[in-house]
Protein backbone atom coordinates (compact mmCIF):
# COMPACT_ATOMS: atom_id res chain seq x y z
CA UNK A 1 0.00 0.00 0.00
CA UNK A 2 1.51 2.96 -0.91
CA UNK A 3 -0.47 5.16 2.23
CA UNK A 4 -1.29 4.53 5.34
CA UNK A 5 -5.07 5.10 6.68
CA UNK A 6 -5.96 6.44 10.42
CA UNK A 7 -9.97 6.37 9.77
CA UNK A 8 -11.01 8.50 13.32
CA UNK A 9 -8.66 11.10 11.60
CA UNK A 10 -11.00 11.43 8.24
CA UNK A 11 -13.88 13.90 8.53
CA UNK A 12 -15.76 12.68 5.51
CA UNK A 13 -14.76 15.71 3.33
CA UNK A 14 -14.44 13.35 0.08
CA UNK A 15 -11.57 15.47 -1.20
CA UNK A 16 -10.23 12.26 -1.76
CA UNK A 17 -12.36 10.70 -4.09
CA UNK A 18 -12.35 14.35 -6.12
CA UNK A 19 -8.15 13.82 -6.18
CA UNK A 20 -8.54 10.10 -7.69
CA UNK A 21 -11.39 11.20 -10.16
CA UNK A 22 -8.91 13.76 -11.48
CA UNK A 23 -6.52 11.19 -11.44
CA UNK A 24 -8.13 8.81 -13.72
CA UNK A 25 -10.40 11.40 -15.78
CA UNK A 26 -8.83 14.91 -15.36
CA UNK A 27 -12.17 15.52 -14.58
CA UNK A 28 -13.97 15.90 -11.37
CA UNK A 29 -16.89 13.20 -9.81
CA UNK A 30 -17.07 10.97 -6.90
CA UNK A 31 -18.08 7.65 -9.53
CA UNK A 32 -14.45 6.48 -11.01
CA UNK A 33 -12.07 6.90 -7.81
CA UNK A 34 -10.40 3.96 -6.62
CA UNK A 35 -10.67 5.45 -2.70
CA UNK A 36 -14.45 6.63 -1.47
CA UNK A 37 -15.86 7.92 1.68
CA UNK A 38 -18.34 4.85 2.87
CA UNK A 39 -21.47 6.89 4.33
CA UNK A 40 -23.99 4.73 3.65
CA UNK A 41 -24.77 4.51 7.83
CA UNK A 42 -25.39 8.60 7.97
CA UNK A 43 -27.66 7.64 11.33
CA UNK A 44 -24.98 6.23 13.16
CA UNK A 45 -22.32 9.03 11.72
CA UNK A 46 -20.51 5.60 11.33
CA UNK A 47 -18.33 6.68 8.31
CA UNK A 48 -14.67 6.16 7.00
CA UNK A 49 -12.57 5.32 3.86
CA UNK A 50 -12.96 2.03 1.53
CA UNK A 51 -9.73 1.96 -1.26
CA UNK A 52 -9.56 -0.89 -3.64
CA UNK A 53 -6.46 -2.24 -4.69
CA UNK A 54 -5.69 -5.22 -7.45
CA UNK A 55 -7.00 -7.69 -5.36
CA UNK A 56 -7.94 -5.99 -1.68
CA UNK A 57 -10.41 -3.71 -0.26
CA UNK A 58 -8.72 -1.60 2.56
CA UNK A 59 -11.90 -0.72 4.74
CA UNK A 60 -10.71 1.87 6.91
CA UNK A 61 -13.30 1.63 9.44
CA UNK A 62 -13.70 3.74 12.43
CA UNK A 63 -13.06 0.95 14.77
CA UNK A 64 -9.73 0.29 13.13
CA UNK A 65 -8.23 -0.43 9.11
CA UNK A 66 -8.47 -3.99 7.56
CA UNK A 67 -7.63 -5.27 4.43
CA UNK A 68 -9.63 -7.75 3.21
CA UNK A 69 -9.54 -10.26 0.01
CA UNK A 70 -12.27 -9.42 -2.95
CA UNK A 71 -14.18 -12.71 -2.40
CA UNK A 72 -14.49 -12.02 1.02
CA UNK A 73 -15.68 -8.91 0.87
CA UNK A 74 -18.54 -10.44 -1.32
CA UNK A 75 -19.46 -13.07 0.74
CA UNK A 76 -19.85 -10.56 3.76
CA UNK A 77 -22.59 -8.76 1.26
CA UNK A 78 -20.38 -5.60 1.42
CA UNK A 79 -23.74 -3.45 1.33
CA UNK A 80 -25.04 -1.03 -1.29
CA UNK A 81 -22.28 1.52 -1.21
CA UNK A 82 -19.12 -1.36 -1.39
CA UNK A 83 -20.53 -2.66 -4.43
CA UNK A 84 -19.63 0.28 -6.98
CA UNK A 85 -16.12 0.58 -5.62
CA UNK A 86 -15.51 -3.42 -6.67
CA UNK A 87 -16.07 -2.72 -10.48
CA UNK A 88 -13.54 0.48 -10.27
CA UNK A 89 -10.27 0.50 -11.30
CA UNK A 90 -7.59 -0.23 -8.83
CA UNK A 91 -5.53 2.18 -6.63
CA UNK A 92 -1.88 3.13 -8.79
CA UNK A 93 -0.78 4.67 -5.91
CA UNK A 94 -0.11 7.56 -8.68
CA UNK A 95 2.52 6.27 -9.81
CA UNK A 96 3.43 9.37 -12.66
CA UNK A 97 3.23 11.56 -9.60
CA UNK A 98 5.45 12.64 -6.53
CA UNK A 99 2.71 10.69 -4.10
CA UNK A 100 -0.91 9.93 -4.42
CA UNK A 101 -2.96 12.74 -4.75
CA UNK A 102 -5.50 11.59 -2.11
CA UNK A 103 -2.79 12.35 0.39
CA UNK A 104 -1.69 15.67 -1.14
CA UNK A 105 -5.48 16.33 -0.76
CA UNK A 106 -6.32 14.87 2.53
CA UNK A 107 -6.93 18.05 5.34
CA UNK A 108 -7.20 16.01 8.16
CA UNK A 109 -4.12 13.27 8.20
CA UNK A 110 -6.38 10.46 7.58
CA UNK A 111 -4.06 9.68 4.72
CA UNK A 112 -0.67 9.75 4.25
CA UNK A 113 2.47 8.37 2.63
CA UNK A 114 3.88 5.78 4.28
CA UNK A 115 7.67 6.33 5.93
CA UNK A 116 9.39 4.23 3.50
CA UNK A 117 7.42 6.04 0.49
CA UNK A 118 8.71 9.36 1.49
CA UNK B 1 -21.59 25.94 -20.33
CA UNK B 2 -18.69 23.26 -20.50
CA UNK B 3 -16.64 24.24 -17.56
CA UNK B 4 -17.10 23.33 -13.87
CA UNK B 5 -21.24 23.18 -14.53
CA UNK B 6 -23.35 20.65 -16.16
CA UNK B 7 -25.04 23.05 -18.40
CA UNK B 8 -28.80 22.35 -17.67
CA UNK B 9 -31.42 24.15 -15.81
CA UNK B 10 -34.85 22.28 -14.77
CA UNK B 11 -38.17 24.00 -14.50
CA UNK B 12 -40.75 22.14 -12.39
CA UNK B 13 -44.13 22.93 -13.04
CA UNK B 14 -46.05 21.35 -10.30
CA UNK B 15 -49.51 22.42 -11.47
CA UNK B 16 -48.85 20.79 -14.80
CA UNK B 17 -46.61 18.39 -13.16
CA UNK B 18 -44.41 18.53 -15.87
CA UNK B 19 -40.32 19.27 -16.47
CA UNK B 20 -38.82 21.34 -18.58
CA UNK B 21 -34.80 20.95 -19.60
CA UNK B 22 -33.18 24.32 -20.82
CA UNK B 23 -29.33 24.57 -21.75
CA UNK B 24 -27.62 26.96 -19.73
CA UNK B 25 -25.44 29.27 -21.86
CA UNK B 26 -22.20 30.83 -21.30
CA UNK B 27 -23.62 34.22 -21.23
CA UNK B 28 -25.56 33.40 -18.48
CA UNK B 29 -22.89 32.08 -16.12
CA UNK B 30 -20.71 34.75 -17.61
CA UNK B 31 -22.97 37.22 -16.28
CA UNK B 32 -24.73 36.03 -13.08
CA UNK B 33 -21.25 33.18 -12.02
CA UNK B 34 -24.09 31.36 -10.34
CA UNK B 35 -25.78 30.32 -6.68
CA UNK B 36 -27.39 33.01 -5.23
CA UNK B 37 -26.79 35.52 -7.77
CA UNK B 38 -27.59 33.46 -10.51
CA UNK B 39 -30.80 31.99 -8.62
CA UNK B 40 -31.98 35.74 -8.57
CA UNK B 41 -31.59 36.01 -11.91
CA UNK B 42 -33.97 32.99 -11.96
CA UNK B 43 -36.25 33.68 -9.51
CA UNK B 44 -37.41 36.85 -11.68
CA UNK B 45 -37.47 34.78 -14.91
CA UNK B 46 -40.59 33.36 -13.03
CA UNK B 47 -41.59 35.57 -10.29
CA UNK B 48 -45.21 35.34 -11.15
CA UNK B 49 -45.73 31.73 -10.40
CA UNK B 50 -43.76 32.78 -7.05
CA UNK B 51 -40.98 29.79 -7.87
CA UNK B 52 -38.13 28.27 -5.41
CA UNK B 53 -34.61 27.99 -6.54
CA UNK B 54 -32.49 25.62 -5.70
CA UNK B 55 -29.14 26.27 -7.04
CA UNK B 56 -25.20 25.16 -7.35
CA UNK B 57 -22.46 27.50 -7.21
CA UNK B 58 -19.81 28.53 -9.39
CA UNK B 59 -17.06 25.75 -7.98
CA UNK B 60 -19.47 23.51 -6.21
CA UNK B 61 -18.67 19.99 -6.58
CA UNK B 62 -15.07 20.86 -7.19
CA UNK B 63 -11.75 20.59 -5.12
CA UNK B 64 -11.92 24.35 -3.96
CA UNK B 65 -11.84 24.47 -0.53
CA UNK B 66 -15.03 24.49 1.45
CA UNK B 67 -16.92 23.76 -2.12
CA UNK B 68 -20.48 22.51 -0.23
CA UNK B 69 -22.93 25.18 -0.83
CA UNK B 70 -26.01 24.78 -2.69
CA UNK B 71 -28.62 27.81 -2.65
CA UNK B 72 -32.34 28.00 -1.97
CA UNK B 73 -34.16 31.31 -2.95
CA UNK B 74 -37.09 32.63 -2.71
CA UNK B 75 -40.02 34.38 -1.00
CA UNK B 76 -39.45 33.83 2.56
CA UNK B 77 -43.18 32.90 4.43
CA UNK B 78 -41.36 34.38 7.41
CA UNK B 79 -40.07 37.92 5.68
CA UNK B 80 -41.82 38.10 2.73
CA UNK B 81 -39.21 39.47 0.99
CA UNK B 82 -36.67 37.59 -0.96
CA UNK B 83 -33.92 35.55 0.86
CA UNK B 84 -31.12 33.24 0.17
CA UNK B 85 -30.63 30.26 2.53
CA UNK B 86 -27.36 27.33 2.05
CA UNK B 87 -27.90 23.59 1.36
CA UNK B 88 -24.19 22.33 2.67
CA UNK B 89 -23.28 18.47 4.15
CA UNK B 90 -23.33 16.65 1.02
CA UNK B 91 -26.41 17.94 -0.99
CA UNK B 92 -24.92 20.91 -2.87
CA UNK B 93 -22.52 18.65 -4.16
CA UNK B 94 -25.14 16.35 -5.02
CA UNK B 95 -27.24 18.72 -7.06
CA UNK B 96 -23.97 20.06 -8.90
CA UNK B 97 -23.41 16.55 -9.92
CA UNK B 98 -27.14 15.33 -10.20
CA UNK B 99 -26.82 16.25 -14.16
CA UNK B 100 -28.65 20.11 -12.89
CA UNK B 101 -27.23 23.14 -11.70
CA UNK B 102 -30.35 24.76 -10.72
CA UNK B 103 -33.86 23.88 -10.44
CA UNK B 104 -36.91 26.08 -10.49
CA UNK B 105 -39.78 24.55 -8.90
CA UNK B 106 -43.12 26.74 -9.82
CA UNK B 107 -46.72 26.48 -9.07
CA UNK B 108 -48.81 24.28 -6.78
CA UNK B 109 -48.93 20.44 -6.71
CA UNK B 110 -52.57 18.97 -6.98
CA UNK B 111 -51.33 16.36 -4.39
CA UNK B 112 -47.99 15.90 -2.82
CA UNK B 113 -45.59 14.86 -5.19
CA UNK B 114 -41.10 14.64 -4.81
CA UNK B 115 -38.33 15.48 -7.05
CA UNK B 116 -36.19 12.82 -7.86
CA UNK B 117 -32.80 14.38 -9.73
CA UNK B 118 -29.96 11.91 -10.83
CA UNK B 119 -27.64 11.14 -13.61
CA UNK B 120 -29.21 13.60 -15.71
CA UNK B 121 -33.07 12.47 -15.25
CA UNK B 122 -35.69 14.11 -13.26
CA UNK B 123 -39.39 12.81 -11.92
CA UNK B 124 -41.84 13.98 -10.27
CA UNK B 125 -43.34 10.98 -7.96
CA UNK B 126 -46.36 10.68 -5.77
CA UNK B 127 -45.26 11.67 -2.37
CA UNK B 128 -48.81 10.74 -0.60
CA UNK B 129 -47.45 8.01 1.54
CA UNK B 130 -44.36 10.32 2.47
CA UNK B 131 -46.57 12.88 3.20
CA UNK B 132 -47.30 12.87 7.04
CA UNK B 133 -43.74 11.19 7.33
CA UNK B 134 -41.17 13.45 9.77
CA UNK B 135 -38.13 13.74 8.19
CA UNK B 136 -36.33 10.76 9.39
CA UNK B 137 -38.58 8.91 8.37
CA UNK B 138 -38.89 10.23 5.02
CA UNK B 139 -35.05 9.72 4.38
CA UNK B 140 -34.92 6.28 5.42
CA UNK B 141 -38.10 5.88 2.72
CA UNK B 142 -36.74 7.50 0.35
CA UNK B 143 -33.65 5.86 0.54
CA UNK B 144 -35.28 2.91 0.41
CA UNK B 145 -37.64 3.10 -2.46
CA UNK B 146 -34.42 4.43 -4.58
CA UNK B 147 -32.22 1.92 -3.04
CA UNK B 148 -29.06 4.03 -2.17
CA UNK B 149 -28.02 5.34 1.11
CA UNK B 150 -26.05 8.13 0.15
CA UNK B 151 -29.06 10.23 -2.10
CA UNK B 152 -29.07 13.16 -0.26
CA UNK B 153 -32.84 14.49 0.79
CA UNK B 154 -33.93 18.18 0.84
CA UNK B 155 -37.45 17.14 2.77
CA UNK B 156 -40.04 19.04 4.98
CA UNK B 157 -41.96 17.47 8.50
CA UNK B 158 -45.29 18.11 9.79
CA UNK B 159 -43.78 22.28 10.15
CA UNK B 160 -43.59 22.51 6.57
CA UNK B 161 -46.60 20.35 5.78
CA UNK B 162 -48.93 22.69 7.92
CA UNK B 163 -46.94 25.76 6.63
CA UNK B 164 -45.83 27.06 9.91
CA UNK B 165 -43.32 30.24 9.12
CA UNK B 166 -40.59 28.06 11.80
CA UNK B 167 -40.33 25.58 9.09
CA UNK B 168 -37.46 24.40 7.36
CA UNK B 169 -35.89 22.61 4.73
CA UNK B 170 -33.99 19.65 6.49
CA UNK B 171 -30.56 18.43 4.81
CA UNK B 172 -31.60 14.23 5.23
CA UNK B 173 -32.02 14.15 9.13
CA UNK B 174 -30.54 17.27 10.28
CA UNK B 175 -31.39 21.10 10.52
CA UNK B 176 -30.26 23.15 7.77
CA UNK B 177 -29.17 26.51 7.52
CA UNK B 178 -32.58 27.80 6.92
CA UNK B 179 -33.96 30.36 8.67
CA UNK B 180 -36.47 31.35 5.58
CA UNK B 181 -39.05 29.33 6.39
CA UNK B 182 -38.27 27.80 3.00
CA UNK B 183 -40.39 24.19 4.29
CA UNK B 184 -43.44 26.27 4.68
CA UNK B 185 -42.77 27.26 0.57
CA UNK B 186 -42.61 23.90 0.03
CA UNK B 187 -45.53 22.68 1.74
CA UNK B 188 -47.58 25.23 0.40
CA UNK B 189 -46.70 23.67 -3.11
CA UNK B 190 -47.40 20.34 -2.13
CA UNK B 191 -43.64 19.57 -2.59
CA UNK B 192 -42.39 16.73 0.31
CA UNK B 193 -38.75 16.70 -1.12
CA UNK B 194 -36.05 17.06 -3.31
CA UNK B 195 -34.01 13.57 -3.82
CA UNK B 196 -30.96 14.44 -5.56
CA UNK B 197 -27.63 12.29 -6.18
CA UNK B 198 -24.99 13.42 -8.34
CA UNK B 199 -22.97 10.56 -10.33
CA UNK B 200 -21.97 13.40 -13.40
CA UNK B 201 -18.31 14.56 -13.94
CA UNK B 202 -17.69 18.15 -13.62
CA UNK B 203 -15.07 19.20 -16.43
CA UNK B 204 -12.23 22.07 -16.38
CA UNK B 205 -11.03 24.31 -19.07
CA UNK B 206 -7.65 23.33 -17.82
CA UNK B 207 -7.47 20.52 -15.97
CA UNK B 208 -3.82 20.16 -14.53
CA UNK B 209 -3.62 24.15 -14.05
CA UNK B 210 -7.17 24.28 -11.86
CA UNK B 211 -5.88 21.09 -10.13
CA UNK B 212 -2.52 22.62 -9.79
CA UNK B 213 -3.88 25.63 -7.91
CA UNK B 214 -6.55 24.31 -5.71
CA UNK B 215 -3.99 22.47 -4.36
CA UNK B 216 -2.17 24.90 -3.79
CA UNK B 217 -4.97 26.35 -1.95
CA UNK B 218 -5.18 23.34 0.41
CA UNK B 219 -1.84 23.04 1.03
CA UNK B 220 -1.69 26.91 2.22
CA UNK B 221 -4.71 26.13 4.35
CA UNK B 222 -2.90 23.44 5.69
CA UNK B 223 -0.15 25.33 6.65
CA UNK B 224 -1.54 28.73 7.96
CA UNK B 225 -3.09 27.05 11.02
CA UNK B 226 -6.15 29.45 10.74
CA UNK B 227 -8.25 26.92 11.22
CA UNK B 228 -10.67 26.82 14.77
CA UNK B 229 -9.79 23.20 16.20
CA UNK B 230 -13.19 20.66 15.29
CA UNK B 231 -16.73 21.39 16.17
CA UNK B 232 -19.09 24.04 16.34
CA UNK B 233 -18.40 24.73 19.97
CA UNK B 234 -14.92 25.38 18.67
CA UNK B 235 -16.23 29.39 17.22
CA UNK B 236 -17.86 29.98 20.61
CA UNK B 237 -14.54 30.65 22.04
CA UNK B 238 -12.83 31.60 18.75
CA UNK B 239 -15.40 34.76 18.70
CA UNK B 240 -15.10 35.17 22.38
CA UNK B 241 -18.50 33.60 23.55
CA UNK B 242 -19.45 31.02 26.07
CA UNK B 243 -17.07 27.59 26.17
CA UNK B 244 -19.59 24.59 25.53
CA UNK B 245 -17.23 22.53 24.43
CA UNK B 246 -17.37 20.69 27.72
CA UNK B 247 -20.92 20.72 28.39
CA UNK B 248 -20.76 18.99 24.79
CA UNK B 249 -17.91 16.54 25.47
CA UNK B 250 -19.91 14.38 28.04
CA UNK B 251 -21.86 12.99 24.99
CA UNK B 252 -19.34 13.86 22.01
CA UNK B 253 -19.32 10.93 19.41
CA UNK B 254 -17.43 12.50 16.64
CA UNK B 255 -16.66 15.80 14.33
CA UNK B 256 -17.22 15.44 10.55
CA UNK B 257 -17.13 18.21 7.99
CA UNK B 258 -19.11 19.21 4.99
CA UNK B 259 -18.15 18.17 1.42
CA UNK B 260 -14.55 19.28 0.42
CA UNK B 261 -14.13 21.42 3.63
CA UNK B 262 -11.00 21.27 5.98
CA UNK B 263 -13.01 22.21 8.78
CA UNK B 264 -14.83 19.55 10.84
CA UNK B 265 -18.03 21.73 11.97
CA UNK B 266 -20.40 19.70 12.25
CA UNK B 267 -20.48 17.37 15.71
CA UNK B 268 -22.46 13.97 16.52
CA UNK B 269 -23.94 13.13 20.16
CA UNK B 270 -24.94 9.78 21.19
CA UNK B 271 -27.87 9.14 23.66
CA UNK B 272 -29.16 6.33 22.94
CA UNK B 273 -25.89 4.01 23.04
CA UNK B 274 -22.19 4.71 24.20
CA UNK B 275 -21.14 8.06 22.89
CA UNK B 276 -17.25 6.20 22.53
CA UNK B 277 -19.14 3.22 20.65
CA UNK B 278 -16.86 3.55 17.18
CA UNK B 279 -18.40 0.44 15.85
CA UNK B 280 -21.67 0.32 14.01
CA UNK B 281 -24.31 -1.39 16.22
CA UNK B 282 -27.84 -2.83 16.48
CA UNK B 283 -29.27 0.83 17.52
CA UNK B 284 -30.31 2.76 14.67
CA UNK B 285 -30.67 6.03 15.88
CA UNK B 286 -27.95 6.42 18.64
CA UNK B 287 -27.86 10.16 18.36
CA UNK B 288 -28.12 13.54 16.16
CA UNK B 289 -25.83 15.69 14.24
CA UNK B 290 -25.57 18.96 15.48
CA UNK B 291 -24.94 21.69 12.28
CA UNK B 292 -25.28 24.94 14.36
CA UNK B 293 -23.75 26.63 17.12
CA UNK B 294 -26.43 29.24 18.68
CA UNK B 295 -29.62 27.21 19.66
CA UNK B 296 -26.90 24.79 21.43
CA UNK B 297 -26.06 27.66 23.58
CA UNK B 298 -29.26 28.53 23.74
CA UNK B 299 -30.41 25.87 25.52
CA UNK B 300 -27.82 25.30 27.71
CA UNK B 301 -28.33 28.78 29.02
CA UNK B 302 -31.90 27.88 29.38
CA UNK B 303 -30.64 25.07 31.85
CA UNK B 304 -30.93 21.62 29.81
CA UNK B 305 -28.40 19.21 29.83
CA UNK B 306 -26.77 18.05 27.06
CA UNK B 307 -28.61 14.56 26.81
CA UNK B 308 -32.21 16.61 27.06
CA UNK B 309 -30.60 18.74 24.49
CA UNK B 310 -30.19 15.94 21.95
CA UNK B 311 -33.61 14.50 22.45
CA UNK B 312 -35.48 17.40 22.02
CA UNK B 313 -33.49 18.47 18.52
CA UNK B 314 -34.08 15.05 17.67
CA UNK B 315 -37.90 16.26 18.01
CA UNK B 316 -37.24 19.65 16.32
CA UNK B 317 -35.18 17.82 13.46
CA UNK B 318 -38.06 15.27 12.61
CA UNK B 319 -40.55 18.02 12.62
CA UNK B 320 -38.55 19.80 10.60
CA UNK B 321 -38.76 23.20 12.73
CA UNK B 322 -35.82 25.70 12.60
CA UNK B 323 -34.20 24.90 15.56
CA UNK B 324 -32.95 28.26 16.67
CA UNK B 325 -36.79 29.15 17.12
CA UNK B 326 -37.48 25.88 18.81
CA UNK B 327 -34.94 27.11 21.40
CA UNK B 328 -36.53 30.40 21.45
CA UNK B 329 -39.84 29.12 22.18
CA UNK B 330 -38.43 26.56 24.53
CA UNK B 331 -36.59 28.67 27.10
CA UNK B 332 -39.24 31.13 26.44
CA UNK B 333 -41.70 28.86 28.02
CA UNK B 334 -39.65 27.94 30.71
CA UNK B 335 -39.53 24.12 29.24
CA UNK B 336 -37.21 21.65 31.54
CA UNK B 337 -37.25 18.49 29.56
CA UNK B 338 -37.97 16.59 26.18
CA UNK B 339 -41.17 15.39 27.66
CA UNK B 340 -41.90 19.20 28.07
CA UNK B 341 -40.75 19.98 24.58
CA UNK B 342 -43.34 18.19 22.29
CA UNK B 343 -46.15 20.63 23.59
CA UNK B 344 -44.19 24.09 23.13
CA UNK B 345 -42.91 22.71 19.24
CA UNK B 346 -46.76 21.85 18.56
CA UNK B 347 -47.76 25.15 19.80
CA UNK B 348 -44.89 26.83 17.52
CA UNK B 349 -46.23 24.98 14.46
CA UNK B 350 -49.45 26.55 14.72
CA UNK B 351 -48.42 30.30 15.13
CA UNK B 352 -48.89 31.90 12.65
CA UNK B 353 -45.80 33.86 12.89
CA UNK B 354 -42.38 33.95 14.24
CA UNK B 355 -40.43 36.10 16.11
CA UNK B 356 -37.11 34.79 15.48
CA UNK B 357 -35.11 36.40 12.87
CA UNK B 358 -32.06 36.79 10.61
CA UNK B 359 -28.67 37.93 12.79
CA UNK B 360 -28.82 41.59 12.19
CA UNK B 361 -30.77 43.67 14.88
CA UNK B 362 -33.56 46.21 13.14
CA UNK B 363 -31.07 49.15 13.55
CA UNK B 364 -28.00 47.37 11.40
CA UNK B 365 -30.20 46.12 8.88
CA UNK B 366 -31.43 49.02 8.20
CA UNK B 367 -27.78 50.43 8.29
CA UNK B 368 -26.24 47.50 6.10
CA UNK B 369 -28.81 46.10 4.12
CA UNK B 370 -31.94 43.62 4.72
CA UNK B 371 -31.23 40.08 6.52
CA UNK B 372 -31.37 38.17 2.82
CA UNK B 373 -28.54 35.27 4.28
CA UNK B 374 -29.31 32.51 6.68
CA UNK B 375 -27.75 34.26 9.75
CA UNK B 376 -25.53 30.90 9.46
CA UNK B 377 -24.17 29.28 11.59
CA UNK B 378 -27.08 31.12 13.24
CA UNK B 379 -24.52 32.56 15.81
CA UNK B 380 -25.13 36.83 16.22
CA UNK B 381 -21.67 37.31 17.34
CA UNK B 382 -19.92 36.37 13.32
CA UNK B 383 -21.89 39.41 12.37
CA UNK B 384 -22.20 42.18 15.19
CA UNK B 385 -19.93 44.54 14.62
CA UNK B 386 -19.32 43.41 10.94
CA UNK B 387 -22.20 43.62 8.94
CA UNK B 388 -21.07 44.74 5.43
CA UNK B 389 -18.12 42.41 5.43
CA UNK B 390 -19.95 39.38 6.12
CA UNK B 391 -22.94 40.59 3.52
CA UNK B 392 -20.38 40.99 1.31
CA UNK B 393 -18.48 37.50 2.29
CA UNK B 394 -22.05 35.88 2.26
CA UNK B 395 -22.28 37.72 -1.53
CA UNK B 396 -19.83 35.94 -2.86
CA UNK B 397 -19.86 32.35 -0.87
CA UNK B 398 -23.13 32.16 -1.74
CA UNK B 399 -22.14 32.80 -5.59
CA UNK B 400 -19.43 30.89 -6.30
CA UNK B 401 -20.62 28.10 -3.51
CA UNK B 402 -18.03 28.17 -1.28
CA UNK B 403 -18.87 27.86 2.79
CA UNK B 404 -18.87 31.16 4.25
CA UNK B 405 -18.05 30.47 7.49
CA UNK B 406 -14.89 29.44 6.07
CA UNK B 407 -14.67 32.26 4.29
CA UNK B 408 -14.48 34.28 7.46
CA UNK B 409 -12.22 31.95 9.14
CA UNK B 410 -9.34 31.84 6.21
CA UNK B 411 -9.23 35.36 5.07
CA UNK B 412 -6.98 34.21 1.96
CA UNK B 413 -9.80 32.32 0.25
CA UNK B 414 -11.23 35.51 -0.83
CA UNK B 415 -13.13 37.35 -4.13
CA UNK B 416 -9.24 37.54 -5.67
CA UNK B 417 -8.28 33.76 -4.92
CA UNK B 418 -11.55 32.52 -6.27
CA UNK B 419 -11.00 34.90 -9.33
CA UNK B 420 -7.64 33.25 -10.04
CA UNK B 421 -9.52 30.14 -9.93
CA UNK B 422 -12.06 30.86 -12.62
CA UNK B 423 -9.55 31.12 -16.01
CA UNK B 424 -8.31 27.48 -15.71
CA UNK B 425 -11.43 26.19 -14.38
CA UNK B 426 -13.85 27.66 -16.86
CA UNK B 427 -11.70 30.00 -19.17
CA UNK B 428 -13.20 33.02 -17.91
CA UNK B 429 -11.19 35.75 -17.44
CA UNK B 430 -11.86 37.51 -13.87
CA UNK B 431 -10.58 39.63 -11.31
CA UNK B 432 -11.60 39.92 -7.51
CA UNK B 433 -12.93 43.14 -7.85
CA UNK B 434 -14.79 42.63 -11.06
CA UNK B 435 -16.17 39.33 -9.14
CA UNK B 436 -17.43 41.23 -6.04
CA UNK B 437 -18.96 43.95 -8.22
CA UNK B 438 -21.28 40.87 -9.69
CA UNK B 439 -21.91 39.85 -5.77
CA UNK B 440 -22.77 43.00 -4.28
CA UNK B 441 -25.84 42.76 -7.09
CA UNK B 442 -27.29 40.42 -4.43
CA UNK B 443 -27.29 42.93 -1.82
CA UNK B 444 -28.31 45.84 -4.09
CA UNK B 445 -31.16 43.70 -5.39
Amino acid sequence: MPFAVEPLKCNGCSLCEVACSYHRDEAFSLLSSSIMVYRAEEKKNYFGLIIKFEDTLLLGRPEGAEEVGMAEMQSQGGGASAKPIMIREACDGCEDLDGPLCVAYCPTGALSRREAEV
Amino acid sequence: MDFLFSGNLLVVDLQKKEIEEEVLSEEFISRYIGGARANIALYEKYREEDPIVFGSGFFTGTPVPASCLGVVTGKSPRTGKIGHSPFNLYAGMELKLSGFDFIVVKGVAAEPLYLWVHDGLADLLDASELWKMDTWALTDELRNIIGEEMVQVLGIGEAGMKGSPAAQININYWASPDQFGFGAKMGEKNLKALALRGLNMLDAADPPEFNDRCLELHNRIKGSKVLPGKGFASFSTLLGGEDISGWLSQLLHRHSGCFACHMSCNTFVKYNESPTEMRSTEVTEPGILFTGLSYLQKLKKGGFTIEECGRILEQVSRLGLDPDVAADALVGEGVSDSKGAKKVLQELISAGEVKSGGWMSEEAAEANGQNIFSSWPPFKAIGEGIEKEWMQINALAYTCGICPVFMLTVPFVDAAALAHLMEPGAEMEMTGEALLEITQEILDH
